[in-house]
């Protein structure tokens, strides 16, 4: 055994756990001892070569690191060796965990955060973006009317291209962002959209002009001053003079043909079209290590956390003066900005992403009315943004004794009228004008009820989530049971490659499969299903009372019976869907909390969770832990965490 | 054309240079690129406008007349001066499963066939020649509607144009927006130079950030100078390129305004498809100028209920504006089909019009409006054709699935297909006389057959009374002139399709009752067309 160069800087590394003497050197002992038998290279059972992973040389390589984390999860979690097998002694699991850490997690045996990326705006900020910014609305109401149906989407929505889900699983996914060629050619028309809404607004235009009508006599130093408020707030604080002098000479130059409202939405566009606006850009000090972002960077990243857009006011004043940067201060707005109406970003976009709720008002395949549709996607957001009004457990999100129930979903849970706090009314109107009267008149929107249910409570069983893991026409408790291990669980799980569904392979024991229940009854005989579907089917087969449309049913179209009975893989077993939850609490309650944290820690950052986020994780879990598991102790301690509040410019 | 023709006032339309920069988007820019590959006929356009409710009949149809020598009917007679531009069309029938439905009669128009699924159809007749002649233009079709009402119970319904995936293609409302794709795009010369400056200051902007950020920022950062040279390729790509004919048109053409109501909107997107035409920026194009179920109203003729309940006059026709209103409406519409006959013929084609070098389909997907039949649908087509079209008559087919005549309009736009939808052929009696000889030869047999106390069997031509405060009234034509009431329920009408065997002889078993010495239908269990 060589030792690398890596070993000597671990060697000397100061803080994080007891190494042991040579690195990786009891690591590779362990693992050539206790793990080659089944994972050398000739046997790689599962497909899993520990051999070649001793042998890499290259230890920062994706694939390497990507083996190396899975090892530490297993080995950490107890998962391998395998029952059967004798398990790993303290010092050996501590051996292995150690050296991952202090490899992957630590930098020179310090926390740290990993580089900060560029962020260019996700189309969703960039709409709420010049929402704010131009002071008019530029959506849909949100109102059932047969004027604005289903499946019509704003003028923005229609010029500004989709973005796609980047690796973090959303769509302010920063690398993602970087990746896509940015749409030029979209974004000027959207500009030119915005800016003709802006132009024909009395209100917003004096907001910003700060005169009514066309003033002629505007003299170039007052348009200056004009523009250099406009920059300040477009370009979020990003100070650069050439770039605005850019702007004003736009001004300048357009203003000897045309009005000067006119020349001042041109240089107005221009603004909008510079990197300035479409790029969160942070002030650089180019470190290695971790350093306090400025506070225009930091009342940013808080605005496009907790509203998906730019700073307020308040926001900015704060950080002009730098107060921003008192810890007392920032809970003080984070606390603020948690009441606002914007609030409702994360549970559109947020929570819209991570529970992909948000696809039933983008995916045709879930539509059947516009009042039903409408009707099932605000049960699961006004549910969400209950939990953040009411800061209220993530464990609800599993099960709660109250619900929004909405009038169009076809599914009527007893249950009484409550309120925790006001009524949602404040999130209709929070993005859009409103109609007054329409929105009574042509929808009623849910409405929040306590509920004694086996059935119904938190968002697993919502039509909409139902809705969403179903096929068009039929249930697939298999989807269902995914859905749960990754996006609740947070166990993705992946189709199993070269291995032929079971409905088309060779009967099993003689018996051809026709019933649902075999085929998954199958699944636990073979041992090539069993190490996934032990997990998958259980809490699929929890949800089989519901059909495609959420709705509760005792038997199938064939008259067949439903058997929603199921074993856990510790041998609790359930019998309704209600008692499949309070198990999943019980028996997966931490990897329920850890990977809600994560899912958030995650979009707040823009960027999929490195092992270096790890300590920075785990410790959000614990403050959440003793905290009763509630939400907004959960975002002010991802925007308390050094993640958040500071850059660091190399990896 | 003359400047001032484009009607709309312009005083709503932004003037400043922000607006003056709205952009195309890509799928406009990138098929100019292949210009000249079709083998379609010279230049020859097609254009759909669908009105969907139905007629009341009675209005509608044409009687007693020759394929050339016709008096135009109440609903018809806007088209007085078009008259020598027109086809009228009759006994056109779409599939009969969609009788008496609202589902799929948008559907079968488009396609001839009932509908597949509430999400997947066959490709639309329209867009089958749009793949064909397509290429050759900057924008491969449009879809526009001018009615803003969108069914939510079924999406289907909304739309005309299925692509080859059998999904219905976007429809645009906002006759603002058709105008910035069309002509302020990357074929309008002054569109390029506008484009050209802001991206140079777009540049310039970029230079002076990308100076101070870091080397990583600077890496992401790039992808923003790549694109705006992305833009620039494109536009130098057009500069070299330049179709001086369409750009001496697009200078003539000026902004259009919002339009706030359906009147505002029907016209302007007429204008928009005559001038696309004109400029040669697409040869296809479909308008839904009703939807079936609209609940679209009319006050700008006076009339303030819906079309979609109006046009089930048998059943509402206590309500205020009544059938007049649904004839008011019906002939507003056929106003808006003489205004944009006019409309084509005021341009100027290479050769002749853009009228002569176009095929113009007028119709509903059903005929009553009340009833739903599908049988003899309410069509009109007009248009040069290229040549292909001969004007200037009333022809009235045996019943004919209404796939031959999509069969035929393809062909006419050069896309040769055996078969297509519930097509059983091509449909002759369009680029030549028809010359039908009249299916229904009054030859003696016309009687009562069987007559056994109150039940009878008569054969006859079925009619429909043409009182407009009698509309369940229909009547059996016998020979030597006797006519026998037929007064009946809603719901036999409806369940066993009478009204659309109006015009056949028929053959129609029931029960009769003396009134006032004459025999009166009152239950009818059988009818059947012959």
């Amino acid at each position: 055994m060589k030792p690398s160069g890596y070993m000597i800087l671990m060697l000397l590394s100061a803080t994080g756990f007891a190494l042991g003497e040579a690195g990786i050197g009891p690591v590779r002992e362990v693992i050539e001892s206790r793990c080659l038998g089944c994972h050398d290279s000739d046997t790689s059972k599962g497909g899993i070569d520990l051999e070649q992973l001793l042998s890499a040389r290259e230890l920062k390589a994706a694939k390497t690191a990507a083996l190396w984390q899975k090892v530490d999860k297993v080995v950490g979690a107890g998962e391998m060796p395998p029952k059967k097998k004798k398990p790993l002694n303290t010092e050996q699991k501590a051996q292995v965990g150690g050296w991952y850490k202090s490899f992957y997690v630590l930098k020179d045996g310090r926390e740290h955060i990993g580089r900060s990326l560029l962020r260019r705006l996700s189309r969703y900020e960039l709409i709420n973006t010049l929402e704010d910014l131009l002071h008019v609305s530029l959506r849909q109401p949100y109102v059932y009317s047969p004027e604005f149906p289903a499946f019509l989407p704003s003028t923005l929505e229609t010029i500004l291209p989709p973005d796609a889900p980047g690796e973090s699983g959303f769509y302010n996914d920063a690398e993602q962002l970087a990746g896509t060629r940015p749409p030029i050619l979209k974004y000027s028309e959207a500009f030119d959209y915005a800016l003709r809404v802006f132009s024909q607004d009395a209100e917003a235009r004096e907001k910003i002009f700060g005169f009514k009508g066309v003033s002629p006599g505007l003299r170039e130093a007052e348009a200056g001053r004009i523009l250099q408020r406009f920059m300040e707030r477009a370009w979020r604080g990003y100070r650069n003079p050439e770039s605005e002098e850019v702007v004003l000479r736009a001004y300048r130059d357009t203003r000897r043909k045309e009005a000067p409202v006119a020349s001042l939405l041109h240089a107005m566009k221009t603004g909008l079209l510079s990197p300035a606006f479409v790029y969160r850009i942070e002030m650089v000090m180019d470190k290695a290590t971790p350093y306090p972002a400025g506070a225009h960077e930091l009342a940013c990243r808080l605005s496009y956390f907790l509203w998906a857009s730019m700073p307020d006011a308040e926001l900015f004043a704060l950080a002009a003066d730098g107060r921003l940067l008192d810890a007392t201060v920032l809970a003080a707005q984070v606390d603020r900005m948690l009441k606002s109406p914007r609030r409702i970003s994360l549970s559109e976009d947020f929570a819209g992403q991570w529970l992909g709720f948000g696809e039933l008002w983008t995916n045709k395949a879930f539509y059947r009315n516009e009042r039903w549709s409408r009707g099932i996607y605000d049960e699961l957001l006004f549910f969400f943004d209950e939990l953040i009004k009411s800061d209220r457990s993530i464990l609800e999100i599993v099960d709660s004794d109250w619900i929004y129930q909405s009038d169009y979903t076809g599914v009527r849970t007893a249950g009484k009228g409550h309120s925790f706090a006001a009524k949602h009314g404040d999130i209709l109107g929070s993005r859009s004008e409103n109609p007054p009267g329409i929105q009574e008149q042509f929808y009623k929107p849910p409405r929040l009820i306590r509920i004694k249910s086996d059935q119904r409570g938190g968002l697993i069983t919502t039509v909409g989530i139902l809705r969403v893991t179903s096929a068009p026409e039929k249930t697939n408790p298999i989807r269902r049971g995914v859905w749960l291990l990754d996006r609740i669980i947070g166990r993705p799980m992946h189709a199993p490659e070269n291995v032929p569904a079971l409905s088309e392979s060779e009967k099993v024991d003689g018996k051809k499969l026709t019933d649902l229940a075999d085929i998954l009854k199958a699944h636990t005989s073979k041992a090539v299903c069993v190490s996934c579907h032990k997990h998958i089917d259980p809490l699929g087969l929890g949800l089989e009372n519901f059909d495609p449309f959420g709705k509760w049913r005792t038997s199938y179209r064939n008259k067949r019976p439903v058997r929603s009975r199921g074993v856990f893989p510790s041998g609790e077993t359930f019998e309704t869907p209600g008692r499949m939850k309070q198990v999943l609490l019980g028996e997966y309650r931490e990897p329920i909390v850890k990977n809600i944290a994560g899912r958030m820690f995650a979009y707040a950052l823009g960027r999929k969770l490195e092992p270096h986020d790890r300590p920075a994780l785990r410790r959000i879990c614990d403050t959440l832990g003793q905290d009763g598991f509630k939400i907004n102790t959960l975002i002010a301690a991802i925007a308390g965490s050094r993640q958040f509040l500071c850059r660091q410019d190399q990896p | 054309m003359n400047r001032d023709s484009y009607l709309i006032p312009r005083r709503s339309f932004l003037r400043g240079v922000g607006a003056a920069l709205a952009l195309p988007s890509l799928e406009i820019m990138s098929p100019a690129l292949s210009y000249g590959n079709s083998a379609a006929p010279k230049n020859l356009r097609l254009c759909v406008l669908f009105k969907g409710a139905g007629v009341n009949p009675n209005s509608w149809d044409i009687n007693g007349a020759t394929e050339t020598e016709f008096t135009l009917s109440k609903l018809l007679s806007p088209l007085e001066k078009n008259k020598k531009d027109i086809v009228i069309l009759r006994n056109i029938d779409a599939d009969q499963r969609a009788n008496g439905g609202h589902q799929s009669v948008t559907l079968t128009f488009m396609t001839g066939n009932v509908r597949k699924s509430r999400l997947v159809q066959r490709q639309s007749f329209d867009q089958v020649i749009a793949d064909h002649v397509g290429g050759a233009t900057p924008v491969k079709s449009l879809q526009l509607r001018s009615d803003t009402y969108l069914d939510a119970n079924d999406p289907s319904e909304n739309f005309l144009s299925f692509g080859a995936d059998g999904r219905a293609l976007p429809v645009e409302h906002n006759p603002e927006v058709v105008f910035n794709r069309l002509f302020k795009g990357f074929n309008n010369s002054g569109f390029r130079k506008r484009t050209t400056s802001v991206l140079d200051e777009v540049k310039e902007s970029y230079q002076s950030i990308v100076r101070k950020a870091s080397d990583r920022d600077r890496q992401v950062l790039e992808h923003y100078l790549q694109s705006v040279r992305d833009v620039e390729r494109e536009l130098d790509q057009f500069n070299n390129r330049e179709d001086a004919a369409r750009d001496s048109r697009m200078k003539r053409i000026q902004p259009v305004a919002a339009a706030s109501d359906l009147a505002q909107r029907t016209r302007a997107m007429l204008d928009l498809i005559a001038l696309a035409y004109w400029t040669d920026m697409t040869r296809v194009s479909t308008l839904m100028m009703a939807h079936t179920e609209t609940r679209s109203t009319y006050d700008f003729i006076g009339i303030n209920d819906e079309l979609h309940s109006l046009s089930h006059f048998v059943r509402t026709r206590n309500r205020s504006s009544g059938l007049s209103g649904y004839d008011k409406i019906n002939h507003w519409y056929v106003q808006q089909f003489s205004y944009f006959l006019e409309k084509l013929k005021s341009l100027d084609d290479d050769e002749g019009s853009v009228f002569d070098n176009s095929i113009v389909l007028f119709g509903s997907g059903i005929k009553h409006g009340d009833y739903h039949s599908v049988s003899d649908l309410p069509l009109v087509l007009s248009g040069g054709g290229g040549g292909q079209i001969l004007p200037g008559r009333y022809v009235k087919y045996p019943n004919t699935p209404n796939g031959n005549l999509l069969l035929k309009l393809m062909d006419m736009m050069g896309v040769k297909k055996e078969q297509y939808g519930n097509s059983t052929g091509l449909l002759p009696g369009i680029s030549e006389k028809a010359n039908l000889a009249p299916k229904y030869v009054d030859d003696g047999s016309w009687k009562i057959l069987k007559d056994e106390g109150g039940k009878l069997l008569v054969k006859g031509m079925l009619k429909i009374s043409v009182k407009a405060d009698d509309l369940n009234l229909y009547l059996v034509h016998l020979s030597g002139g006797e006519i026998l009431e037929l007064r009946t329920g809603f719901g036999t009408i409806h369940n066993l399709r009478i009204d659309a065997c109006v015009g056949s002889v028929v053959e129609l078993e029931g029960e009769y009752k003396v009134t006032d010495g004459r025999k009166v239908i009152t239950k009818v269990k059988r009818c059947k067309r012959l």
